[in-house]
């Protein structure tokens, strides 16, 4: 049987994909009884989802559906979301991505909507495991969210930019005013929808609609989309300042639930993809002591590698018959 | 869903909540026939609400000319459009206008917005107009309809246009309140004026999709949507300004076209305003039916009652009034005794005129109308507080003075 160069070099990328894939780990779960490992790593972290260590982190695949409890339902373009989890000096960081073909950043577009993802814990204070459709009463959850169009710093720097020579009556009023209650009421009232300086919301939530602003905004992230596919960072210390938020301990089990937003399906409120609960297990170990992770990650390099050399071989033995066959 | 009476509508309607009414209710009647679009009330609200950045197409009070403006563009046409295509052909009336308070216009036999919903993601059939939408307020103004070569005539012009002022109805049956997910749309228990919590808005823009009228708006600095306050601190008289006393807002206050009256009306069961014959908004609402709701069959039941332009050709007017039209336009044509006094009660006041009383006067003229003839009686209006204080008097004849001669020194 002769194969054709471009076919060798069809299998040998796949070879080379089989083999990153073992490499890092990824599996994916087809229900939602899934375990997301956050793993103690030595090095702090970085705010950003293209830190180094993240590719040796072990990712978990959740699955997504459309959101159909609820007014308004919605959703139904991203079906999974990879999730990894690390923790470091007693603060916690999970790394979302997923699938998403356009980067939906509106800055002052009254007709558009963002992209977003958010990830949801029972509240430190439930007394029983919350529903993950945002908690119940006395059961209440906490919810970070991400955006990118705050992110962005949406508002008004991106209306000065679009706008360069654009006036308003208050343009000249000193910021502070301007800023107030009286002329900005959402940002003077301290809703956190109007802030400009962060791009995760910490929220709590008792039931449906109950949405609310946590007490402290401890909660942080960064996001970045890149060929088709968001990767967003949150981190927060393992206790927080306000006793409705989640409370996090090595070693200790809690649950989480995913909901990403598609903004070019004019996702916004419950029109979004969701999650059920699933496991998040904090080992108490580092991340170089997980000897049962690492056999997986040494088994994969070295199916990865051999395999890389066979694609290779195979690479070299097409490209010396393609010169052979040029000399006859 | 729960029902709810739909006193315009002289019928039951779905709507997301349990009926809940306001002891005195928001209102205002606007006079059509003689508006200027001088756009006054347009500018009195801009300079005193939305004046700051992200506020930039956001009029709560706006004129625009019909048949071709409207601000967002085309919004009561795509409104329209999505009822007639929820039910087509459908969308009609049955009965007599002329009917109790609680149906005064007979039965709407179509399709309310709330009822042409999926339930699913929308309560309210609705659409978010674009930023190009919300732009050119006064695109498409002064366009006729027509060039006749002949002039024009009554009782309906051939070549037509006019004036719709237009705010915020501070609804019955809000589509703004249905449509938030996270109750951060409600309507006040003492007058029934409709507002955004800026604290718990999240920027969705439900409300911004369900309103018909397109008077919830995005404002893309703060993330939230914002919209017409009916001026409340005025209103309940909170406003320095006021000085305690219920006053009208900004944009009826300042009208020099004297085509504004605002009111607040008493709600009683199902909705349905309380017998008050002696509130002037009652008695060209209720008593005379010389004031009708702005597409009634939205569903809403708002709340600023329009006095039909008389020039205009009806099957127009029918389809933005409601059937109670023609009958409008012949009591306005012809108007009563009290009707005429309470005209001379639009903008005589800066504070709201709970009640009136007619003192009657000599007969001062003849005139014909439409080949009738009428006679016009010199009486006198007397406009009250709501504590039964007169706060104005004002006869139909406008008093004459003549001043004695003098010499000019120049």
């Amino acid at each position: 049987m002769k194969w054709s160069k471009p076919a060798v070099l069809l299998v040998g990328a796949l070879v080379i994909a089989g083999a990153l894939a073992g490499l890092t780990g990824v599996r994916t779960a087809t229900s939602q009884a899934v375990t997301l490992k956050a793993v103690a790593v030595a090095d702090k972290p970085e705010l950003n989802p293209d830190w180094a260590t993240w590719v040796k982190i072990p990712s978990v695949d959740v699955q997504l559906t459309n959101q159909a409890v609820t007014y308004p339902k919605g959703g139904g373009t991203v079906p999974a979301v990879s999730l990894k989890a690390v923790h470091h000096e007693n603060t916690l960081y999970i790394r979302a991505s997923w699938k998403d073909q356009t980067e939906n950043v509106p800055s002052i577009d009254m007709a558009a909507f963002t992209d977003a993802v958010a990830l949801e814990f029972p509240g430190k204070s439930a007394v029983s495991v919350p529903s993950f459709c945002m908690g119940q009463p006395g059961s209440g959850v906490n919810i970070w969210q991400w955006k990118a169009d705050a992110q962005a710093g949406a508002g008004s720097a991106a209306l000065a930019k679009l706008y360069p020579n654009g006036y308003a009556d208050s343009s000249g009023f000193p910021e502070e005013l301007t800023k107030a209650a009286l002329y900005q009421p959402a940002f003077g009232l301290g809703n956190p929808v109007a802030r400009t300086d962060a791009a995760v919301q910490t929220l709590v939530a008792q039931a449906f609609g109950t949405l609310s602003a946590a007490a402290a905004q401890d909660a942080t992230g960064a996001g970045m989309w890149r060929n088709g596919e968001w990767s967003v960072v949150f981190t927060r210390p393992f206790s927080a300042a306000d006793g409705d938020q989640a409370e996090f301990a090595a070693g200790k089990n809690t649950n989480l639930a995913v909901a990403v937003w598609d903004g070019a399906n004019g996702d916004r409120a419950g029109q979004k993809n969701v999650s059920q609960f699933v496991t998040l297990q904090l080992s108490g170990e580092l991340v170089k002591a997980k000897s049962e992770d690492w056999g997986a990650l040494w088994f994969g390099a070295i199916l990865g590698g051999v395999l890389v050399v066979l694609g290779l071989a195979a690479l070299g033995w097409a490209g010396v018959a393609g010169t052979a066959k040029e000399r006859a | 869903m729960p029902a709810v009476h739909n006193w315009q509508l002289g019928r039951e309607m779905t709507y997301r909540y349990d009926p809940a009414y306001p002891k005195l209710q928001f209102a205002a009647v606007f006079n059509i026939n003689r508006c200027i679009a001088c756009q006054t009330c347009t500018m009195a609200c801009k300079s005193t609400w939305t004046l700051s950045e992200g506020q930039d197409l956001m009029w709560w009070n706006n004129v625009e000319t019909k048949p071709f403006g409207g601000y967002p563009r085309n919004w009561d046409v795509k409104a329209l459009k999505l009822l007639e295509q929820s039910n087509p052909g459908k969308q009609t009336w049955s009965g007599k206008p002329g009917g109790p308070k609680d149906a005064p216009y007979g039965k709407f036999d179509g399709k309310t917005l709330f009822e042409a919903a999926d339930g699913d993601q929308q309560v309210v059939s609705g659409y978010i107009p674009t930023d190009e939408e919300w732009t050119a307020p006064n695109i498409y103004e002064d366009t006729a309809t027509a060039y006749p070569k002949q002039g024009v005539s009554l009782p309906e012009h051939s070549a037509w246009f006019f004036y719709l002022q237009r705010l915020c109805n501070h609804c019955a049956y809000p589509a703004c309140v249905a449509a938030c997910p996270r109750n951060a749309v409600y309507k006040r228990p003492e007058d029934g004026i409709v507002l955004v919590d800026q604290e718990r808005c999240r920027g969705y823009r439900k409300c911004v999709e369900a309103c018909p009228y397109k008077k919830s708006m995005y404002r893309p600095t703060t993330r939230t949507s914002e919209k017409c306050i009916g001026c409340y601190p005025r209103v309940e008289g909170s406003d320095p300004a006021t000085e305690g006393l219920p006053t009208e807002t900004r944009c009826m206050s300042v009208c020099p076209g004297k085509i504004r009256l605002q009111g607040l009306v008493q709600i009683g069961d199902k909705g349905v305003w309380k017998e008050d014959p002696k509130n002037p908004l009652y008695h060209m609402v209720h008593i005379e039916q010389v004031a009708l709701p702005l597409y009634p069959q939205f569903g809403t039941q708002p709340n600023i009652y329009y006095i039909p332009p008389r020039w205009v050709p009806r099957p127009y007017l029918r389809q933005m009034f409601g059937p109670g039209v023609d009958a409008a336009i012949e009591r306005y044509t012809n108007p009563s005794r009290e009707m005429l006094g309470i005209l001379q009660l639009f903008r005589a006041s800066q504070q709201i005129v709970f009640s009136y009383e007619l003192v009657k006067g000599p007969k001062v003229e003849e005139v014909v109308v439409d080949g009738k003839t009428r006679e016009i009686f010199n009486d006198t209006v007397i406009g009250f507080d709501s504590k039964g204080k007169e706060i104005v008097r004002i006869s139909v004849l406008e008093p004459f003075v003549e001043r004695p001669g003098y010499l000019n020194s120049i």
